[in-house]
């Protein structure tokens, strides 16, 4: 199930390739599976196909989808790119400024340590399998 | 246009008005409590609105009002029938129409006063849906072959059928219009038949593609599925049904004494009742299992844990804007790609007028088989 918020500041297409990516690393969608093409998608969220397309044409950049004219978005099986030291700082960056964000708007800093536990457990499991 | 043989009765009309006025008499008065529970007069409303003391005001009022303009409506059309049978017919249906919107119109704007703002969370299933119509390719031909087994069967009798014969009936049951023997006057009504039965079959398909989920997913989202399922299912018995009269109209000729009989329909005729009574039955069996299921299937025992939504369970709404429903009724809404929504008063679907295309099907709907009409009635006269 993909769910976005179309009151939310984060423009659509962010928000459906945010919400794929999240499924596709935990394995909810395998690879060879089908997704729903780009004008089904998009009826059933109510945004352009425009916002579909481009959150499929971003996904399929990095990696994870194969697109096919007229049969719709096919999950790959995508090898791990080796890791810059770009990239490890700019998620570090996000996490520490998205923690703050938190912090900010009242959330107990406990309740964010058992969130990021469970964020952790739910990474080593996918690591192990 | 190859019309449907006389009424020789108005009594018959009559009673066929009765019927319609009763009918419509009983959805209006249901409708409200069909709806999805967070819409009230489709009006966005918390779910736990319909409890308080102002909304149980508000649906006894508009019932009442629906009961008052019914009976007011049944009277006048007994009454008009007695002078002319169609006149009847119309002025109550018509008067009834007038009251229905009139109590609905008055509801829905105290209901705005309670209005919530809808949800702006979207949800979709990931798993590409099936496209498949109830039945199959092989149900759907069936209409089709029905219509051409007809002509088939029209071919081969075509010695037997009158040089000319009527094609349309006055109330007073005398013929005002006859047709020459032709392909026109003859296979009219089948390729009439054909053509809306292919509208119905369109209609189903984009229906299945171009309408959106509301709540994706668990009971909820299966109880839709029936629905839509079953919204499907009756668009192809219309078909069927659409077939049988089609079919029925276009074997009239044969009766033996309809291209020679001067007065009213003699017993054992082929009546326009039938079709009538016929098309009257399919709409009453269809109304009951729609009324079981409620809109979107929100009154299937289990849809939301065998209950209606619990207050605040749930996102509000039906994921389209309320500025969007123009009385409440008509969608318009340019930026949703969906072509289909579901009714928020009523049951079934409605088309969104804010996409160019609900015209054209509109356009292509009203007018194919009009002017199919026209041209067969100058074609066979």
């Amino acid at each position: 199930m993909l769910q976005i918020d179309l009151g939310s500041a984060t423009p659509a297409y962010g928000q459906i390739a945010n919400g794929l990516r999240a499924l596709l690393v935990a394995r909810d969608l395998e690879p060879g599976e089908q997704l729903p093409t780009v004008r089904q998608l998009a009826v059933d969220l109510g945004v352009h196909h425009n916002t579909v397309a481009e959150a499929y044409r971003q996904l399929a950049s990095e990696g994870w989808l194969d697109l096919k004219r007229g049969r719709g978005a096919t999950v790959l099986e995508r090898p791990s790119p080796f890791p810059g030291p770009a990239a490890r700082a700019q998620f570090t960056r996000r996490l520490e400024e998205l923690l703050a964000k938190a912090i900010t708007d009242g959330i107990s800093r406990g309740d964010l340590a058992a969130d990021l536990r469970r964020c952790a457990a739910e990474v080593r499991e996918g690591v192990a399998r | 246009m190859k019309a449907l043989p006389p009424m020789t009765s108005t009594f018959e009309l009559t009673a066929v008005t009765a019927g319609i006025l009763v009918l419509v008499a009983v959805l209006a008065y249901l409708t409200p409590g069909l709806t999805r529970p967070d819409l009230f007069f489709a009006v966005t409303v918390p779910a736990s609105f319909r409890g308080t003391p102002e909304a149980r005001d508000i649906l006894r009022r508009y019932r009442a009002w629906v009961v008052i303009h019914s009976l007011i409506a049944l009277g006048l059309g007994a009454g008009l029938a007695r002078i002319n049978g169609l006149a009847g017919m119309l002025a109550g249906i018509g008067l009834q129409q007038a009251g229905w919107f009139l109590a609905y119109y008055r509801a829905r704007r105290r209901v705005t006063l309670h209005a919530t703002p809808p949800t702006t969370i979207r949800e979709a299933e990931l798993r590409p849906r099936t496209a498949r119509l109830p039945g199959g390719w092989v149900l759907q031909i069936g209409p089709f072959a029905a219509l051409l087994a007809a002509a088939v069967y029209l071919r081969s009798r075509w010695a037997d059928l009158p040089e000319r014969f009527p094609v349309h009936w006055g109330l007073d049951g005398q013929p005002d219009r006859w047709a020459t023997r032709s392909l026109a006057a003859v296979d009219g009504p089948l390729l009439i038949g054909a053509v809306v039965s292919a509208s119905l079959v369109v209609l189903s398909w984009l229906l299945l593609r171009q309408s959106r989920q509301i709540r994706p997913g668990g009971l909820a989202g299966l109880a839709e599925h029936r629905f839509r399922h079953a919204v499907l299912s009756v668009l192809l018995a219309c078909e069927y049904l659409l077939a049988l009269i089609f079919t029925w109209t276009s074997l009239v000729p044969l009766s033996a004494n309809v291209a020679t009989r001067q007065g009213p329909a003699q017993p054992g005729e082929p009546a326009v009742s039938a079709p009538l009574v016929l098309t009257l039955l399919f709409v009453v069996a269809v109304a009951a299992i729609l009324i079981r299921l409620g809109q979107g299937g929100t009154r299937l025992a289990g849809a939301t844990g065998g209950r209606r939504q619990p207050p605040g369970a749930g996102p509000v709404g039906d994921r389209s804007p309320d500025r969007c429903w123009k009385a409440g009724v008509i969608y318009v809404n340019p930026d949703d790609p969906a072509l289909f929504v579901e009714k928020r008063f009523g049951l079934g679907y409605t088309m969104n007028f804010g996409r160019p295309a609900a015209w054209v099907i509109l356009a292509l709907f009203l007018l194919v088989p009009l002017a199919l009409s026209v041209w067969l009635v100058h074609a066979g006269s």
